[in-house]
């Protein structure tokens, strides 16, 4: 028993881990895919942005390094052009002096604007050989020192004597230099010259601005020019960074860069210099970081909720469970009065009704079993609970023990019949508990006999011994028993007992309605006789009996008797005691036998997730799959107004346009949902709707939207077509914002409906609670009054489908409705020609009918352009003009009875995340109820764009009812609370194709039980 | 900006063609003595080919209209000679007339002021950057005229910043003993006292090249001088 425990925990880990396992898989493996493509895409855009900022910065610097290239082309080509430099370097060649020619070039240097100390000249003869260097005015000490060696050979072996640029490095400055020839206007060329600028930093600034990254110009081992931040300890890395080619990571204060080095100059000869960048990581990993952030915190928390939803699942199915096996261990001790509430109206609260009506069954059974074993022995009355008995007999070997009082009449002669029947009763007592501690059973009392069977009907071996043992532990009771009575000063029992064994007939005797189980032959007639002889405390066998028996005896002969009907005369024994204590105790065997039971708790079938959640994690995980699979580029169906279907008259006055969209849907519902699906199968949907919209000039405005599906509540029946919408709109002042539309419409209540059908807007498939759960409150049913009415909330499911929603989804009615808009509030009036509950029969109506009209207001205000507002009302007739059930109260038409409605709604939108909710109050006049039955409804969405195309969403919605008189002087609430949560997620798999897909729990105490969940998958195509 | 492309041998008739169109210069101002001798001397000038700057801009400013200042190469004796001293003449003009120096050389005392008028109708801009003597007069109009004392002796090379084919050289001398080269590249220093002496042979482009020389009381030295 002691096992049971375990067994529920296996039970209770095992449910645990696979809901766990199905909740927090699902959920995680959507936040794994959703980190995942977070991070390629971060990845791939992070890669794209650096390609473009390098080629950006390649670009600036290579505009940089044109404009400091041409600007020492121009000057150098002006100057060495002019007879002053030839003059001034001829002078040099001849005397071996340049101060002249250091003189005239500074100031040809300072005429240009040029910062002398940043200005490298130098000058070579015509053969290569240095003349002179200086910066600015200052010689250097060493003519070659500002003689680009590399680039004077060029020049002087090429034979156009192009010029030529290159990097240089005087005393430890970089400085760009730009060598030419220098040449008399009678065409001797006398030299080169050398003009060079340095690298600063404030060019290496110019430039990080300009790309908005660090830069450093590293030659020789060491930092030459730098942006600022570069100087403040980033050079260290960027100097380590010359010569290699590969990008690289470094994190310097806090921010993070990614270095590259490319070689500004190349060549025999020439220094090499390399310019590397730093591209800040922070700007472009920021966004995506946040994005990824915020998908982890939000798939984190779902993850933590659905493992909060596990455990608090699991602890709800233990906890029905627990009571279960603890009301089984009270059945197995034996208490069959023990009862397990049924708390909830699911499976487990069928099981626990079952388990009542088992231990019902139960207890009645060991009542009866109680009554039979009174009457008859144990094991018969097992034999007859097991319906194993024969009404016919059988010839089994058994040995009968016969016991008796000795001198019984005698004794009782003139005692009370009470003490009479205390006598007995004791002695029978003791008689047959002797008898039954070994197996044996009693079969009947005669008067103040015993009888008792050793072999039937069943044999337990070693029937004979057995019987002796019964017979000694019968002399050994009455011994007790007279001791106790001599203590009293009563006369003591004598019982004597006859023992035999042999062949004899078993079996149910006497008529089918009263049946007697007997044993019946020549042994037993023996036994019988026997009986008779024995004195007080003799236990008489025969000889042959003694043969029989296994186990030795000490007995004594009394002599042979003749038995009537026994030819021979028997040798009569009298037993004495055993020799020897039986060494096996078979009793353990029967005591064991009910642990059986054990293993099939144990074995209780595990209970599995529900079809619908599996097959909705396989497809959401298909779906999801498939997203990432098909590139976006395959999905990009042409749309009508790309096909150039469409007509606009000669002086485009009249425009007609035409679009659709296909909609392919799959439902896998649970065993019992609520929503407006009529439907408990898993179901395809084909939704096709044409749209032709007509413009008119400016003012006039129509729209038509044929559709075909399988019905406003989709199910499991044929295709069918309808005019979901056509209206016409016309607006007077085109500058007013004013205008009027006519026709059949989806109602202006309430948010969800405006943007149900706009797949931009609406994240999900099925729509929220409010607008997708039927009450108990009908269109059509009248009740008699407020103790009927309380008890339609128990009706079996398919008076449900009388019921109205506060909102029956998207109601197209027909009516008429004023837009107009101020600024940042937006208003619509409209008078419609049913209630928001009404069923889809009367939307098409073009009058009110008799149950009148329903009037509707809305109201938005944008509060900020992330936030809005909106407030809506409507108050109109709900009864349909055919009631039934009940008549309505005398003098009442169905047009008295109104369904008021108020609407709350809020929209934030910013970024990728968008959050909305909504409040519905919902007021019902309910013909022959004093109350008005109230609900609040509500719903709480957010949508998340995680990548371009993806998003994911999830709603939780609920319906909560008010009390009610329940016709009893209390109140009790009308309809049971219900609870939805919606998780969807969506890919854009092109510019007009869709895959989305949706899993929904309900959660409610409503009958009858039954999993109310369900999986919907859609494609859509618009076009 | 004025280039002139001119091929090597282009040049070297152009410096001829100037050379014997150049005035023959004066005899020097020497007192008679008893025993004068000569040099005469043959200046070979090397058919150099110097390098060629690429002509980037052809036709810009017309230059190829203008022909560079040609300057004859001049010969004479270098340092003092005693008892012979450089006739103190007139003062020397150098006059920038139709774009171009006139003389195209100048040979000068040591102490001499040169006028440098301007007979053209527009700026001219005079200048030297020659260590001998360093001097830039500016830019001035027609008419005027600027005074340069040359007080060393030495080869001045005279250029105009604005027009870049003008050339000129002022050739200070300590004595009066020097000879323009001829077109056919002969020399001739009449009535030189008889000694050793230094002969300098200077061409514009070429620079100069000093010789020892020894003039016999009577008779000629012979002098041949390649540059």
């Amino acid at each position: 028993m002691t096992r049971f425990p375990s067994g529920l925990d296996r039970i209770r880990h095992s449910f645990a881990a696979k809901l766990l396992l199905a909740l927090a898989g699902t959920v995680g493996l959507l936040l794994l895919v959703t980190v995942a493509t977070i991070r390629v895409q971060t990845h791939r855009q992070v890669a794209v942005a650096l390609r473009r900022s390098l080629q950006q910065s390649r670009r600036v610097f290579a505009q940089q390094e044109r404009d400091v290239r041409e600007g020492l082309a121009s000057d150098v080509n002006r100057w060495v052009q002019s007879n002053r430099i030839y003059a001034a370097l001829d002078d040099a060649l001849m005397n071996g002096s340049v101060d002249t020619l250091v003189l005239a070039t500074d100031y040809e240097i300072t005429l240009a604007l040029r910062p002398p100390a940043l200005t490298l000249h130098a000058y070579t003869d015509a053969s290569g050989n240095p003349v002179g260097s200086a910066l600015g005015p200052r010689i250097l000490p060493r003519p070659d020192a500002g003689v680009p060696a590399p680039l004077v050979r060029w020049l002087l072996a090429s034979d156009t004597g192009t010029a030529t640029f290159g990097y240089h490095l005087v005393e430890h400055r970089l400085f760009a230099v730009y060598t030419t020839l220098v040449a008399n206007p009678f065409g001797t060329v006398l030299g080169t010259m050398t003009l060079g600028t340095a690298v600063t930093d404030s060019m290496a600034r110019e430039a990080g601005q300009a790309i908005g990254a660090e830069v450093c110009f590293v030659a020789d081992g060491g930092c030459v020019a730098a942006t600022s931040a570069a100087r403040k300890g980033l050079d260290s890395a960027m100097v380590a960074m010359a010569g290699v080619r590969q990008a690289r990571r470094v994190d310097w204060r806090g921010r993070r860069f990614l270095l590259r080095a490319d070689r500004v100059s190349a060549g025999a000869g020439m220094r090499d210099v390399w310019r590397v960048v730093a591209f800040p990581l922070d700007g472009v990993l920021g966004p995506f970081e946040s994005i990824q952030r915020a998908a982890l915190l939000a798939g984190l928390g779902a993850l933590g909720l659905a493992v909060i939803l596990a455990i608090v699942l699991s602890r709800g199915f233990a906890r029905p469970v627990r009571a279960l096996v603890a009301a089984t261990e009270r059945v197995a001790a034996g208490d069959y009065e023990v009862r397990v509430e049924a708390a909830s109206r699911d499976e487990l609260g069928t099981l626990a009704g079952a388990f009542n009506e088992m231990t019902e069954g139960l207890m009645l059974k060991e009542r009866y079993r109680g009554v039979l074993d009174k009457v008859v022995s144990r094991d018969i009355a097992d034999e007859l609970l097991k319906g194993e008995i024969l009404l016919g007999g059988e010839t089994r070997r058994v040995s009968t023990l016969f016991a008796d009082i000795r001198g019984f009449t005698a004794m009782t002669e003139g005692m009370e019949p009470q003490r009479v029947i205390a006598l007995l009763n004791e002695f029978m007592e003791r008689a047959s508990d002797a008898v039954e501690a070994e197996g044996g059973v009693v079969d009947k009392f005669v008067g103040d006999e015993l009888m008792a069977v050793f072999g039937a009907p069943m044999s337990r071996g070693s029937d004979a011994d057995r019987a002796v043992r019964a017979a000694l532990g019968i002399r050994r009771a009455m011994e007790a028993v007279n001791r106790d009575r001599r203590a009293r000063g009563e006369p003591p029992m004598g019982v004597g007992i006859g023992i035999n064994c042999g062949d004899a007939v078993a079996g149910n005797m006497g008529s089918p309605g009263r049946l007697n189980y007997t044993v019946l032959g020549e042994s037993v007639n023996i036994a019988s006789r026997l009986c008779d002889q024995a004195g007080p405390g003799q236990i008489l066998v025969v000889e042959p009996f003694l043969a029989q028996l296994e186990t030795a005896v000490d007995a004594e002969p009394l002599g042979p008797r003749s038995f009537k009907g026994i030819s021979a005369p028997l040798q009569v024994y009298t037993i004495r005691s055993l020799r020897e204590t039986p060494a096996v105790d078979d009793r353990a065997e029967t005591v064991s036998a009910p642990g059986g039971a054990d293993g099939s708790a144990s074995s209780s079938p595990n209970p599995s997730p529900s079809a619908g959640a599996t097959v909705a994690g396989a497809v959401l995980a298909a779906v999801l799959a498939l997203g990432g699979a098909v590139p976006a580029h395959a999905q990009n169906l042409p749309t009508f107004e790309e096909l150039g279907i469409g007509w606009t008259s000669p002086d485009g006055s009249l425009q007609v346009t035409p679009s659709g969209r296909i909609e392919v849907e799959g439902f896998v519902p649970g065993d019992q949902y609520r929503g407006l699906i009529d439907a408990t199968d898993a179901f395809a949907n084909l939704r096709a709707s044409l749209f032709v919209d007509v413009f008119a000039g400016q003012r006039v405005f129509g729209s038509v939207e044929l559709r075909a599906d399988r019905g406003e509540a989709p199910a499991d029946r044929p295709l069918r077509g309808r005019i979901e919408q056509a209206y016409l709109r016309v607006t007077p002042l085109p500058s007013a914002n004013l205008s009027i539309q006519a026709g059949k419409f989806v109602s202006p209540f309430g948010g969800w409906p405006q943007r149900h059908a706009s797949p931009a807007q609406e994240a999900f498939i099925r729509p929220p609670l409010p607008y997708d759960y039927r009450t108990v409150v009908s269109t059509t049913a009248i009740t008699a009054g407020p103790a009927g009415f309380q008890t339609w909330k128990n009706r079996p499911e398919i008076f449900r489908h009388l019921g109205a929603p506060p909102v029956w989804a998207a109601p197209y009615q027909v009516g008429a409705m004023l837009t107009g808009g101020w600024k940042a509030l937006s208003a619509r009036a409209a008078v419609m020609n049913s209630a928001p509950s009404s069923e889809p029969g009367e939307w098409n109506s073009i009058g009110a009918g008799e149950h009148g009209p329903s009037y509707v207001a809305h109201a938005e205000v944008k509060v900020i352009p992330e936030l809005r507002l909106g407030v809506s009302y409507d108050r109109g007739s709900y009864l349909q003009d055919q009631t039934t059930l009940n008549p309505l109260p005398p003098g009442e038409g169905v047009d008295h009875y109104k369904q008021v409605l108020w609407g709350f709604e809020g929209t934030f939108a910013r970024g990728p995340v968008e959050a909305r909710g909504e409040l519905l109050l919902d007021t019902w006049d309910v013909p022959n109820l004093a109350d008005y039955p109230r609900d609040v409804s509500f719903y709480l969405e957010s949508k998340v764009k995680l990548t371009a195309g993806l998003f994911a969403a999830a709603r939780y919605s609920g319906i909560r009812f008010d009390k009610v008189d329940n016709g009893a002087g209390g109140r009790e609430r009308w309809d049971y609370p219900v609870d939805r949560l919606q998780l969807a997620a969506g890919y854009r798999l092109g510019r007009t194709t869709e895959l989305r897909a949706e899993y929904m729990l309900n959660s409610t105490d409503a009958p009858p039980a039954g999993s109310d969940d369900l999986f919907a998958v859609r494609w859509s195509w618009s076009f | 900006m004025l280039r002139l492309r001119l091929a090597a041998p282009g040049a070297a008739l152009l410096l001829l063609t100037a050379a014997a169109a150049a005035r023959p210069h004066a005899a020097p101002a020497v007192r008679p003595s008893a025993a004068l001798g000569s040099i005469e001397g043959h200046l070979t000038l090397s058919p150099s080919a110097p390098r060629r700057v690429a002509n980037r801009y052809p036709g810009e400013g017309g230059g190829a209209a203008h022909r560079v200042g040609s300057v004859p190469a001049v010969a004479f004796l270098v340092g003092p000679v005693a008892g012979a001293r450089a006739p103190a003449g007139e003062r020397p003009r150098l006059s920038q007339r139709d774009t171009s120096f006139q003389p195209p050389v100048l040979v000068i005392p040591v102490g001499t002021s040169v006028e440098f008028p301007n007979r053209d109708p527009f700026f001219h801009n005079v200048f030297s950057y020659s260590s001998t003597k360093r001097f830039d007069l500016g830019r001035y109009p027609r008419g005027e005229s600027r005074t340069v004392v040359f007080d060393k002796p030495g080869v001045v090379k005279v250029y105009c910043e604005i027009h870049q084919w003008m050339r000129s050289a002022v050739l200070v001398v300590e004595n009066p003993f020097h000879a323009q080269v001829g077109a056919d590249g002969r020399f001739s220093i009449a009535g030189v006292p008889p000694g050793r002496y230094r002969l300098a042979v200077w061409d514009f482009d070429r620079g100069q090249r000093v010789v020892d020389v020894t003039v016999p009381a009577s008779g000629a030295a012979r002098v041949d001088v390649r540059l």
